[in-house]
């Protein structure tokens, strides 16, 4: 009688895989189990030490307010002032209606400065030099936020803490994050986190209690002397009352409008350097000719 | 039956292959799309992006730059004006003159700068 080959094999193949099999299920329900035991345990931790779920409830805390106002005073070392070496210490307000308001005011020893958006534009006024400057940029905060860095090369002081999403907007340049322990802050219990990105090292303090920024020191490593920004939050109201004109500019009497400068125009004014170092960047007509006097600077 | 478990063999080591494959693809699809994602990417006011922007205004491309102390403002420009200048109205316009030296103000990166003109 002829035999069926295959009817002879199979039993054989079975046989010789099916410790693989075992071996491969095995595997699989120890990872499963190892991960239902993982993500059991975050639940009595995440809230002490878990770097990244502190980051996020202090994102959503901010994020939640519709109004919101604070206080910082920011340390910026000279190498991170654009244009000058020389370290400003500045006291900043910043106030802001979601979705689309904000108002932030900057006062340093040398300059006082305010920057208003309403939606519908962004108004820059140098309060010392009596001079401002209005761009049109319309949409929420997050859309101003990216428009004036792509048009304009800068972004508003610390906008990071006022976009919709502080945590999106902090993680995508955060590498690693570690839990440091509790430290106070001028009196305040805070979680210190250590944050490490491709540009700027960071320590970022946040109140045990309310879930708020307290402190930030960035150190730009990259860069000769590793410069420093630090800031201290403060006053921090995440229900305030806030008045619909102040986010509006309505420029004061004895002041001149100027023009904003777009980062393209900039890069041509640089191009135009390299190309006749020698030659002077404008020419104006001498039509008539007042003397101001000196200003306060 | 040699032949057979070869067969065998190789096809759990396509399908090894495959799974592979498919693992490498998806996470290099998560990382191009991370990516893509990038929009804002600031220090704390202090950092500039460069934004790409492809079809569909899609971000394409993001390379940020420090703000350089200094050195980040071209020839003929000053973040300040040096000591005993004076204010002058040209044609409405404001100027300000120090040594025989005229500048324009204007706003560059949140801040007022000078660019020096000649009158």
């Amino acid at each position: 009688m002829l035999k069926n080959p295959r009817a002879e094999q199979r039993p054989v193949h079975h046989c010789k895989f099916r410790p693989l099999l075992f071996c491969f299920t095995f595997i699989l329900l120890a990872l499963a189990l190892a991960c239902s035991r993982a993500a059991e345990q975050p639940a009595t931790t995440t809230a002490n030490n878990d770097p990244d779920q502190l980051l996020r409830q202090m994102s959503e805390r901010l994020a939640q307010a519709k109004n919101l106002s604070f206080k910082v005073e920011r340390k910026l070392d000279g190498a991170l002032v654009e244009g000058r070496n020389v370290a400003e210490n500045a006291v900043i307000e910043i106030s802001v209606s979601r979705p689309g308001k904000f108002h932030a005011k900057s006062d340093s020893t040398d300059n006082a400065r305010q920057i208003f958006f309403d939606g519908q534009s962004l108004s820059i006024y140098d309060q010392t030099m009596k001079l401002y400057a209005t761009a049109q940029v319309t949409g929420t905060i997050d859309e101003a936020v990216a428009k004036i860095d792509e048009t304009y090369g800068f972004t508003p002081p610390l906008a990071e803490f006022i976009l919709s999403d502080p945590y999106g907007a902090l993680s995508k340049q955060i590498k690693t994050k570690t839990y440091k322990g509790k430290e106070s802050i001028a009196g305040v219990e805070c979680h210190h986190l250590s944050l490490s990105a491709d540009e700027a090292d960071s320590a970022l303090w946040i109140g045990t209690a309310d879930l708020l920024p307290r402190k930030l020191v960035a150190t730009f490593k990259n860069r000769e002397g590793n410069p420093q920004l630090q800031a201290v939050f403060s006053s921090w109201n995440l229900t305030p009352t806030l008045d619909d004109k102040m986010f509006t500019f309505v420029a004061p009497k004895d002041t001149e409008k100027i023009e904003m400068v777009t980062e393209a125009q900039m890069k041509e004014a640089a191009a135009k350097e390299s190309a006749a170092p020698e030659v002077p960047t404008r020419k104006i007509r001498d039509t008539s000719h007042k003397e101001e006097g000196n200003l306060k600077r | 039956m040699k032949t057979t478990n070869r067969s065998y063999r190789g096809k759990f080591r396509a399908a090894l292959e495959l799974g592979k494959t498919i693992s490498r693809v998806a996470l290099v699809g998560a990382l191009v799309l991370s990516s893509v994602s990038v929009a804002l990417a600031q220090v704390y006011g202090v950092r500039r992006t460069a934004v790409v922007r492809g079809p569909n205004t899609t971000v394409v491309a993001s390379r940020t730059t420090i703000v350089a102390g200094g050195t980040a403002l071209p020839h003929g420009y000053i973040a300040a004006l040096p000591g005993g200048y004076r204010a002058v109205v040209v044609s409405g316009a404001r100027y300000y003159t120090v040594g025989g030296v005229y500048y324009r103000p204007q706003i560059y990166g949140g801040r007022t700068v000078y660019v020096r003109v000649h009158i």
